[in-house]
């Protein structure tokens, strides 16, 4: 069944890949939180922005990742971090501009009301109320669009065998016919992929304590 | 209650005036067009602004405190025009009450009750205090309530520290939305009653508005009633508002009942009592024939030993001798107290096998009855006041009229 003396003699290839992959998702998701939380700030200031935006990272989507892959490689070249990254980029910004929006949309019209009426600036109820009650819609983002783009990242091996983070081994497994180097890769992928699901969990719960279950049992 | 005197000086309240001030929309949203509309609020008072939906009663409010910007006219606070202050300015100074409360879910009950405080700059050492004098002054106690979350309370919780957030800074003037018309009945009426409480010893200037006629005239010092469009009905006390409708519109807003309504405005202390005759237990029955034979009322008030009221005995069925016990009582009327409303007592009078009202003082001992008669006497004493102020208004301004 499984080569176990071929797992261990190929650890640390693993922990490289592991860790090319963590940098390559990690990357992304930053990155694509970045230009959607412009992009969601952007759409609460103007409205009209709102549908071209979500419009736009949902027409991204139906473009077949392989296609975009091959697209850029012509322009930004094989090696190029750029190459592997900007696709991703544009995968999480699916997920994650209609949950920045959609995070800013559920902030309750009274409490910006009262807000309004007890004089807070503009700024300062954007970064003050705004901000804070937007966060759970956007860390439930930041969670689909962290397994989604692990997954994806695995697709980036076949942009060549420099990337692909334990894409690789799933890669180069298959073209070997040797289920081993599949495994290899694949179960610490899917591990890596609930790992950084808990992780977001973790944060939403420090993050914003106020709106925890928890609460609600102990004040009845 | 921890009402720390001087943490925080009280402000003397502000006049509000609204004069000609109006509101059109181009593209009809959800708010109401106001048209020409002049008011005057004193100082210290809690003015409704009431009427059907449609009327801009919320629309005026707004315009007070600039979340809606007048189209024409002014509205001053203090003689000065709100349109010439800062914006932001203007709204610290003027607390704010909604209907559906608006608290800002992340943050604690003691830091919502601090917001304006905080926008002001305090420093954290005095909101601190100040929040935790406020929550107790709305009768939470701080140290149960101050680190809760809103998601953590009730209804009725969330509405007062919705009425403490508002009073934070001291403002002296009060603006309030349907503040109680999400809560159950209930909840409204104790709710009602403690602000009324909080007033007489706050005196804000109040400008509230809701669409509750029984709310307004419970709540108001006075009563503008508005029509589609934001047009001005009639402003009035209650009383003038119930007994002197001024059009077919108010007097079918206010209600058919609106006798019954009168009812509520006033209490058992207002009215004269009828003496009531009293027959202390054991005592000789023939010298109470004797005081019961010139009595109006057919029946004597027996008492016990200590003075409190038993029950009734009719004056033809007293024993001619002998001392007088409690064999033969009909059960006691309703036993009122001074402050009840004469809409209760009159409700609990008709319910009664002897239709009149015990009125008792503190110590449970009678003093004297209230029947539906005195009730309706003192109902037509009002009408010849309202009748006499408003005959004096009307001189008043035919006078200034001529002068003019």
């Amino acid at each position: 069944m499984l080569d176990w003396a071929w797992m261990g003699s190929h650890l640390p290839a693993l922990a490289y890949r592991l860790s090319q992959h963590l940098y390559l998702a990690a990357i992304a998701l930053t990155v694509g939180f970045l230009v959607s939380f412009a992009i969601g700030i952007a759409a609460v200031r103007w409205r009209r922005l709102y549908p071209p935006a979500t419009a736009f990272s949902g027409f991204l989507y139906t473009i077949p990742s392989l296609a975009l892959y091959a697209a850029f490689v012509p322009i930004t070249g094989i090696r190029s971090v750029a190459t592997v990254e900007i696709p991703l980029v544009m995968y999480t910004l699916v997920i994650l501009v209609r949950n920045v929006v959609a995070g800013f949309d559920a902030v309750p019209a009274d409490v910006l009301e009262a807000a309004d009426g007890m004089g807070y600036s503009r700024l300062r109820r954007l970064w003050r109320v705004e901000l804070p009650l937007a966060v759970p819609l956007m860390i439930a983002g930041l969670r689909v669009a962290s397994v989604s783009t692990i997954g994806l990242v695995t697709i980036t091996a076949l942009v060549s065998s420099a990337w692909g983070g334990l894409g690789f081994f799933i890669l180069e497994g298959y073209s070997r016919f040797f289920p081993t180097e599949i495994y290899f890769g694949a179960v610490p992928s899917i591990v890596l992929a609930l790992a950084a699901d808990r992780a977001f969990v973790w944060l939403q719960g420090r993050l914003t304590p106020w709106s925890g279950a928890g609460l609600l049992t102990e004040a009845a | 209650m921890a009402r720390g005197a001087g943490t925080a000086p009280s402000s003397a309240a502000a006049t509000v005036e609204f004069q000609h001030v109006s509101k059109s929309y181009e593209r009809r949203g959800g708010a109401s067009a106001v048209e020409d509309l002049s008011l005057e609020v004193p100082a210290g008072r809690i003015c409704v602004l009431v009427g059907p939906s449609g009327c801009g009663k919320t629309t005026s409010l707004k315009m007070v405190n600039r979340l809606i910007e007048p189209s024409g006219g002014k509205i001053l606070i203090d003689g000065v025009d709100a349109a010439t202050r800062d914006v932001t300015e203007l709204r610290r100074g003027i607390g704010y009450v909604i209907q559906q409360v608006g608290l800002f879910p992340h943050q604690t009950v003691s830091e919502n009750v601090a917001v304006v405080p905080r926008l002001l700059g305090w420093p954290a050492a005095r909101r601190a205090a100040r929040s935790d004098e406020l929550l107790s002054l709305v009768g939470l106690d701080p140290s149960v309530y101050g680190r809760r979350y809103p998601v953590q309370l009730s209804g009725g919780e969330r509405q007062r520290v919705g009425v403490a957030r508002a009073l934070a800074a001291d403002p002296p003037l009060m603006l309030m939305d349907e503040p109680f018309a999400a809560v159950d009945p209930i909840v409204r009426a104790s709710l009602q009653d403690e602000f009324l409480r909080l007033q007489r010893e706050l005196a804000k200037t109040i400008l509230f508005v809701t669409h509750d006629i029984d709310e307004a005239i419970k709540m108001g010092d006075l009563v503008a009633v508005m029509q589609q469009g934001g047009h001005l009905a009639q402003y009035a006390s209650p009383e003038e508002l119930l007994a002197r409708p001024a059009s077919d519109f108010v007097a079918r807003f206010v209600g058919a009942d609106r006798g019954l309504k009168r009812l509520a405005l006033s209490r058992i202390e207002n009215l004269e009592l009828e003496p009531v005759l009293t027959a202390r237990m054991g005592e000789e029955a023939a010298d109470v024939r004797r005081r019961a034979t010139d009595a109006p009322f057919p029946y004597v008030l027996l008492v016990d030993f200590g003075g409190l009221p038993v029950g009734w005995i009719a004056a033809d069925e007293l024993p001619t001798r002998g001392p007088v016990d409690a064999g033969r009582v009909t059960p006691l009327s309703p036993l009122l107290e001074p402050h009840t409303t004469l809409k209760e007592a009159a409700a609990r009078m008709i319910d009664a096998d002897v239709q009149v009202g015990i009125v008792v003082d503190r110590t449970g001992r009678p003093t004297g009855l209230a029947t539906l008669e005195s009730i309706g006497q003192h109902l037509r004493r009002l009408d010849r006041e309202v009748e006499a102020s408003a005959g004096a208004t009307a001189r008043d301004t035919a006078a200034a009229a001529a002068r003019a």
